[in-house]
Formats: structure tokens, sequence, C-alpha cells
């Protein structure tokens, strides 16, 4: 078969290498949710966590910057032992998850943290190891390859239609019992372990990322014509909400606008990321009078969307200020935060400072990971506990029992301690909330040791009694 | 001029032969513009689009803009292979049921294929064949719409810029087409959080002339993609070549464990059947019919990710050109290296097994149905259990060699997934649900609320069937059917659905009183 080439190719055009995002996609999703099956939130999950994120440091050794960001990421796996907050917990498993993906599945071994970009993902060679023409001409020396292979796919296959006929019929289930724990846990070992060689495998390569030839496709005027006009949106946005401070709302009107529109707020600064760092690549600026005025018209529609994002987190103060503090509200007040960072970032770049380097995404990816740092090291259960006991609802004086209820046991020694504020006002409630604390489980093995518990069954063990 | 290609640069554990080279994207280099007769009927389509959605997209306006969309993409001879103007001719015969039938869910699917169809028909314009395609390809030229309207402002700048001196016309023009969709999210977005910013807006106004204008521009655009789609050539198979590389072997172990396990599930329904497994049954506390109610969901999923997963090992197995081909390249053995191909006897029986199970799952809603009511949800469960049953006979027919120089599957579905929005919508579905619940009584009662629930277009069918109700339920009935809205919805003719209306004169002679209209007022005034 003679391999044959476009005309340009042959002119010597550098080619552009066949996009393939898929296997890189099945990557980043087995990965995670590999990661993600053993979330247990105790010593068991942190130990697998670890060896993954370990391994594949190990296997990317001295080749890339970006391990720094999973070594980053592994230091925040000791939280999983230290809280119980599952939003913490979800945020830091996903988190190590993607940023080993992205290191394993990108290929990212010979970058920077501080100079690559995210879009690199979409522009790269096509990993050989997992190739046509690579995988049949070592299977044929060494068929255990091919066995290896399928009964890992096989392996795969069958749990998923196993579960889905045991969960359709319980003849099936009876009759057909192949032990669901041990073949849970063989499935997901042989699962783990081939989504992990794939990851490693593709990490390990020398497949330096191609850049393609940019296409500023956008004319200064038109982009002119879109920030310009956005601008005049947010301004408009801005000028109403600051002239309307001082108006007072019905306490419907101003509880529905509260509770809906924070999320479209904070997705309107999200979007102007986006929009501002999509426009920075597509917009044509030869002359310097053309970059001076995008810079000019984004640093505006950056600043604006910063307003924004104060005026959802004003907005969201105000709330908890009525109310009581949930972790919903917590973390949505959180991530406004971090996206607040984010727009300076982008402000930043914008700015021109050390545009010799794509520095954009490593610092977006930092900075998370210092978010999610700060959230870890706070303890936001506790904090929320001591918050709601110290601000009752200024209406009627109520500590919400069930704000209380939503906590992890992060919180549980907080809330023995002030366990005496809730008798005052309801008795039932009193009787309710010991009732809830009651509930804590001992821990199990030692895969689920995890030092908030423990300390919860230590606080609740005067008032409960020995946990059996 | 073809030239051989160098080996790209392999860091591979394994050291191999050289990747094909990667072909470029076919027909951007061409610089089609767009016509003014084609900018009249994209804002046209545009406008009717926006009044649709206003009304509701089961009006008449929604079928309008299809028909003027299809008009466009066939009468500017942008799309020339027959089997693509057949595509677009199908949607746009398809598209009338939207203003014929009320039924929310039937509205949906059938917007959903007529979008399809027009993609697929504006895509396979002037290359590639609805019968010799690849499921990829249609993933691929499914999701363009997502990227295509921006080549099809690259058309509208090259047609102001043929017809105009004024160089900053084709960019003002082009700025104002980014600038609307843009604005238009932002604007919904902060409209949503912010009332006084809303009424700012007038976006709790629809009708005023700011809300016509961005949503006909954003309409259209969208719509702009479907004719850039028409008028460049389109190959994704080329830019995105398939990877062989699943050895027999491989196929033997999936396939051969996940025809044991079907068969392990066809035969434990056929020992309940003959009775064998009563211990397990009793031990739970079922009965056989209440065992056979269960689980027709995870069968269905069942059937559904079989297809999927037979379709991707058929396109990922090393078939013996490719090995030959290979063994030709490095001078390996090819022979040593595939081994006996099992592919297609292994799928044959996993399919006939999924057939087994899908008819078993078809049968538990059926006992279900018998046991207690029709709803939406189960007519429409049972319909597609039909149509994936066909599906499967088809890929059977397929996989044992039917025309196997083609790839005709894919295509197939297309086809069959049309006709069965096409049959459902001349089944009229809730106008079913409604007789067969009035008719059967099973259990002995009727859930009237559940039939006064059911759209416009089972009314004809519930006033048919209060004859054979006792007078209590009529009386509940009629207060229920009398209570349901007026939904004239405004804007004349373009906003009329037919079932609605139809409905409307029925209940409008059937109830003693007015009814309420959704604008508050009474039917009537």
């Amino acid at each position: 078969m003679s391999i044959t080439a476009e005309p340009e190719l042959a002119t010597g055009a550098t080619p552009r290498p066949v996009v393939s995002i898929l296997p890189r996609l099945a990557g980043v999703v087995g990965l995670t949710a590999a990661i993600a099956g053993t979330l247990r939130a105790g010593v068991g999950s942190a130990v697998v966590l670890s060896a993954l994120a370990l391994g594949l440091v190990v296997v990317v050794r001295g080749r890339s910057g970006l391990v720094k960001l999973v070594l980053a990421a592994v230091l925040l796996l000791p939280f999983l032992v230290i809280r119980d907050n599952s939003w913490l917990a979800l945020c830091i498993v996903f988190t190590s998850g993607l940023v080993g993906a992205f290191v394993a599945v990108a290929g990212a071994a010979q970058q920077r943290v501080f100079d690559f970009r995210l879009g690199s993902i979409f522009r790269m060679e096509r990993p050989q190891v997992l190739s046509s023409n690579e995988l049949p001409a070592a299977r044929s020396s060494f068929p255990l390859l091919s066995l290896i292979r399928g009964g890992c796919i096989a392996t795969f296959t069958l749990m998923v239609f196993w579960f889905l006929l045991a969960d359709a019929d319980l003849v099936f289930r009876s009759v057909i019992d192949i032990g669901v724990i041990p073949f849970g846990r063989v499935g997901f070992g042989v699962l783990a372990a081939s989504v992990f060689a794939v990851a490693a495998a593709l990490a390990a390569l020398d497949n330096t990322t191609t850049e393609a030839g940019e296409r500023r496709w956008l004319g200064m005027l038109e982009c002119t014509m879109v920030l310009g006009a956005l601008n005049l949106l947010f301004l408009a946005f801005v000028a109403l909400r600051l002239g309307n401070l001082g108006t007072p709302l019905s306490e419907d009107a101003w509880r529905s606008e509260v509770r809906s529109g924070f999320f479209q707020l904070l997705f309107v600064a999200a979007l102007t990321i986006a929009l501002v760092l999509t426009l920075r690549r597509a917009v044509r600026m030869d002359e310097p009078a053309e970059r001076k005025r995008f810079k000019l018209l984004a640093w505006s529609t950056v600043v604006l969307a910063g307003l924004i994002d104060i005026i959802a987190l004003q907005r969201i103060a105000e709330y908890v200020d009525r109310n009581f503090m949930t972790p919903l509200r917590w973390w949505s007040f959180g991530f406004g935060l971090f996206l607040m960072a984010v727009l300076v970032l982008v402000a930043v770049r914008v700015a021109g400072w050390r545009s010799d380097r794509e520095w954009m995404s490593g610092a977006m990816v930092v900075t998370w990971l210092g978010f999610l740092a700060v959230m870890a090291l706070s303890n936001p259960d506790k904090r929320m506990a001591e918050y709601n006991f110290d601000n009752p609802r200024p209406s009627d004086g109520v500590i919400s029992v069930q704000a209380l209820f939503w906590l992890s046991e992060d919180a549980t020694p907080v809330i023995v301690e002030n366990l005496e504020a809730l008798r005052p006002l309801s008795n039932t409630r009193y009787e309710r909330m010991i009732a809830h604390l009651c509930q804590t489980e001992p821990q199990q093995s030692w895969r689920h040791l995890n030092f908030a518990r423990s300390d919860a069954g230590d606080a609740t063990q005067e008032l409960c009694g020995p946990l059996t | 001029m073809t030239t051989s290609v160098p080996p790209p640069p392999v860091g591979a554990p394994f050291a191999g032969p050289a990747l094909p080279a990667p072909p470029r994207p076919i027909g951007r280099d061409e610089k089609p513009a767009i016509s003014g007769v084609e900018i009249a009927g994209l804002l046209g389509a545009g406008f009717l689009l926006n009044i649709g959605m206003r009304v509701g997209l089961d009006a008449v306006a929604t079928v309008a803009a299809v028909l003027l969309m299809g008009a466009v993409l066939l009468t500017g001879e942008r799309v020339t292979q027959r089997s693509a103007q057949w595509l677009v001719v199908g949607a746009m015969g398809l598209a009338p049921w939207l203003m014929i039938r009320a039924s929310p869910q039937l509205t949906s699917i059938t917007l959903a294929a007529v979008f399809g169809l027009l993609v697929l028909g504006a895509s396979l314009s002037r290359v590639g064949s609805l019968f010799d395609i690849r499921f990829r390809s249609i993933l691929d030229h499914l999701f363009s719409p997502v990227y295509e309207w921006v080549y099809g402002l690259d058309m509208v700048q090259r047609f102001i810029r043929a017809n105009t001196k004024d160089r900053q016309g084709a960019a003002v023009m082009r700025g104002l087409a980014v600038a609307v969709p843009v604005l238009l999210v932002f604007g919904v977005l902060l409209a949503s959080a912010d009332e006084v910013f809303a009424s700012f807006l007038l976006f709790d106004n629809l009708p005023s002339l700011a809300g016509h204008v961005l949503a006909t521009a954003a309409l259209a655009t969208g719509a702009l993609g479907l004719l850039s789609r028409a008028a460049h050539r389109t190959e994704p198979d080329d830019i995105a070549p398939s990877t062989k590389g699943m050895a027999p072997l491989e196929i033997t172990i999936i396939l051969g464990s996940l025809a044991a396990l079907f068969a392990a599930f066809v035969g434990t329904q056929i020992a309940v059947a003959v009775g064998g497994v009563d211990h397990v049954l009793a031990t739970e506390g079922l009965t056989q019919a209440e065992h056979a109610r269960e689980g027709f969901f995870q069968l269905l999923w069942v059937a559904a990710l079989t297809l999927g997963l037979l379709g991707t090992l058929r396109a990922v197995r090393a078939t013996p050109d490719v090995d030959a081909d290979r063994a030709d390249t490095d001078g390996s053995d090819a022979h040593t290296f595939l081994g006996t191909d099992r592919f297609r006897p292994l799928a044959i029986v996993v399919l006939i097994l999924t057939l087994v199970i899908t008819a078993v799952s078809m049968q538990r809603l059926l006992f279900y149905v018998g046991s207690f009511d029709l709803t939406p949800l189960r007519f429409w469960s049972l319909a597609a259990t039909g149509w994936i049953g066909v599906t499967i006979v088809a890929y059977l027919l397929s996989v044992g060699g039917l025309r196997a120089r083609a790839s005709w599957f894919p295509g197939f579905m297309v086809i069959s997934a049309a006709a069965f929005v096409f049959g459902m919508n001349v089944a009229n579905p809730d106008a079913i649900v409604a007789r067969y619940n009035l008719e059967s009584q099973s259990n002995g009662t009727v859930d009237v609320q559940a039939i006064s629930r059911l759209s416009d277009d089972a009314v004809l069918a519930s006033l048919e069937g209060l004859d054979g109700l006792d007078d209590d339920t009529i009386i509940t009935f009629s207060r229920l059917l009398c209570g349901r809205e007026d939904l004239s919805a405004g804007y004349g003719l373009l906003g009329q659905n037919r079932a609605e209306r139809h409905a409307d004169w029925l209940l409008d002679k059937f109830c003693p009183e007015p009814r309420p209209r959704a604008d508050g007022r009474v039917s009537g005034d």
C-alpha cells in the first residue's frame, strides 16, 4: 500500500497532526472515574489516590514541570483523612484526578507549569503506543498482550451488562450470583489498572505538542463591536444595580432575585473570562494602536465583570445574613472569590505581562489548587457551625437545626459544645439534634479511618454512650 | 501529485511503520459566497423561528421556518446529491406535523428529527452518501452546527465585499453577527438575575422590537450554519482515520464472555417460564406476574448498549485487508497476528440473544400496561423497543454480510428513525393513551386526572370515551376537561396549532361555561 500525502505536504509545509480528542477524553473520564470510585474519604482512598498520583510522577520523573502540579494535588490528599467534608473530598478527588489525567493524557510531560496552553491538548500527535500500526507488531511477537487487553475490556463490559441485567431481574440476580463484592473489586481493580497503564504509557511518550498556525479570524472592528456592546450591557446592569441600592424590594422579590440571580451572575463572570481569552487569540492586532484599543476594551469588560461578581457575592452575603450559612452558600461564595482571582489574572494577561510565556493556564490551575488548600485548611463545616450558632436568624432569633444537619462530622465537636444554645429555643429541636449526633457510625476498618470522624465519636461519646 | 510520506517521529515503546499522512480538511479552500436571496431566506426563517419560539414551536411559524430553510437549501443549487435532497425533503415533509399535533414529547422528537435531517442533508450536499456512511461521520455532521456558522459568516463577508466598495461594511456585518448572539446570552443571563434590569431591557415584554430583532439575528446566524454546511465540501471520514487495532483474540474474549452472560440471562428467563425457579420467587415473595413487570428499562439499556458495543468493535477490529497491507509494509506475518476472526459468528449469537432480551423487555412492559394504565412514557417505551428490535434485525443482516461493500446500517438507522417519528405523528400517541385507558379501565377504574393532563391531541378521544364511564366519573372528568386553559397564543395564523385549535373548538362546544385562557381572560372574550 502506498501512503500518499496531500499536495502541500510534499512541498514541505508542516502537516497539522491528526486531531484525536476521544482517546484523551476517555482517559480523563476513565481515570477520574477510577479515582472517584475509590472515594471513601478515609485512609483507603488517600492511599489509592496517592499511589496513582505518585505512580504517574515516577513514570514522568525528571521530564516535566507539570509533575509539580501532581505533587501539589497529592499534598491535598491528606485532607481526605483529616476532614469529613464531602464537598471538599469531591473537589480534591476530582482536582487530583483531572490534574493527574491531564499530565498523563495530554502527554504534557515535556512542558512547564507556567508555559503551556490548555488548547494544546487538542493539537498533539496521536500517541503511537495506541495506534493501529504499533500494537499489532508487538502482539504478533507477544500474544499475551492481546489476552490482557481483551481481558481488561471484557471485564469492564461484563461489569456494565451484569449490573444492568442483575438490576433488571431478581431471578437472574439470585441464580447467577457471582458475588457482587469480589466481582466488583476484581473488576474495579482491572479497570483502574488498565486506565492507569494507558495513562502511564501516554505520559511516558515523547510526543511534543505541535503548535498549529493560529487562525486570527476576527478583525479589530468586529472585536470592538462585540466588546463595546458587551461593555454597554454590563455598564447598564452595574449602573442600575448601584442606582437601586437603596430601593427596598418586597421580601418575595428579594428572595427570588437573590436565590436565582446569584448563579447567573457567577456564570456571567465565568463566560466573560472565556470570551476575553478567546478574543485575545482570535482578533487580528497588527498595529500598536489596535493592541492598545483591545487592551482598553478587554480591561473594561473584565473590570465590569468583576463588579458583577462583587454584586453576586454581596447578594449571597446578604442572603446568609438574613438566613443561615449552608454548604452550598459557603462554596458558592468561595467559587465567586476564585472567579474574582481569575479575573485579576485575565486582566494581567491582557495587560501583556510576561507575554513571552503561556502562563495563564498554569496560573489558573495553581489558583484553583490554592483555593482548595485554603478551603481545606479553614475547615468549612466547623466555621459554618460556629457562624450559625453565633448568628441566629435576625427576624426570629432561630438557629436552624436543619442547616446544622447538613454539616459533616467536622462540625460535630462545635455542635456538641454549643448544644445548650438550642434548648431555650425548642426542646424538640434539641432532642432532634441529639438524635442526629448519636447516629455517628464507628470506624469500620483501617481503610475508613478518618480523624474528623474519630473526633466526632469522642465528642459524642459522653452524650450518646460508646458507639456500637 | 502523490509522494511517499516519511514516518513521523517515533517515541513509542514499539517501533513500527509510519502512520498515514494526516490529510487536510477538505473543502475549506473553496470560498463560496452567500447570495442576496439566501440572506433574505435566512432572515425570514430566523424571524419565523423567533415567532415559533414565542408560541411554543408547535405552530405554523416553525413549520414555515423549516419549509423556508429547506427551500433555500434546495433552490440555491447547494444540495446536489440525490440522497441529500431526499433528506431535506424528508425534513420538510416531517415539519408540518409540528402544527398538527400538540403533544410536547412528540413536538420535541419531531423537532430533533427535522433538525437532524436538515443537518445531514446539508452535510451530504456534495460528497458522501447516506447509504454508505459511518456513524462517526454522522456524529461529526450532527455536531457541525456548533462551529459551522463561523464559516457562514465568511460567506456573508464575501457577499458584502463583492457587492460593496466599502470594506468596512463587511466587517460591521460580521461584527454584528458575532455580537448579537453574545449579547443575547449575556442579556438573558443578566435579565434573569435581576428584575429591574429585565424590565429595563424589556426582555420580560418579548413582543418588543428589540427582542424580535435580536432573536431573529441570532436564529438566522444559526441557520447560516446549515447553508454553510451545504456550500462546502465536508468529508469528516478523511479528516480522522479510524483505528483498526483490535485483534481477533481480544474480540473473541469480549464477545464470547458477553454471549455467555446473555445466554445465562436468557436461560433464567426460560427457567422462570417453565416454573423451574419457583423457590426463588417464593423466597422473595413474588409471583411470576410481578417478576415479569420489573426491569424493563434496564433491559432496554442492555439492547441499546449492545448495539453500540458491537458497532465500536466492528469499527476498530483488525480486518484481513488491513493486516495484509501491514504485512506488505513491515514484512510481518499477517496470519500469525490475525488468528481466527470470530467476530461475525459471535456477533450474530450476541445479536440473537439481544433480540430475545428485547422481546423479554417488551413482554414485561406489556404485562405492566395490562396490570396498570398506559401512560405516554410507557407508550413511547413500547414503540422505542419495537424500533430497537427492527434495528437489531437490520444489524444482524449487516453483520451477516448483506451488501457488505457499503456501510449502509447507519443510514438505515437515520431513515428508520425518521420513519419512526413520522409513524408516531400519524399514530397520535396521546389519543391512543386516552382511548386505551378509557376503554380498558384496568382495575375497574379510570384515572381521569392522568387523562386530563394529556395534551390537546387527546381531547377528541377523551370526549368520545365519556360514554363508557359512570355518571360520577363523567362529572369529574368533564370538570377537569373544562378547566383546561384555552392556549390561543397570538400572532394570528403564525401561532396556530391544529390540535389546540380543534380541542378549543370541541371544548367550547362541550363546556357550559367559558374556559380560562392562558393570558388570564376567559375563552370567548
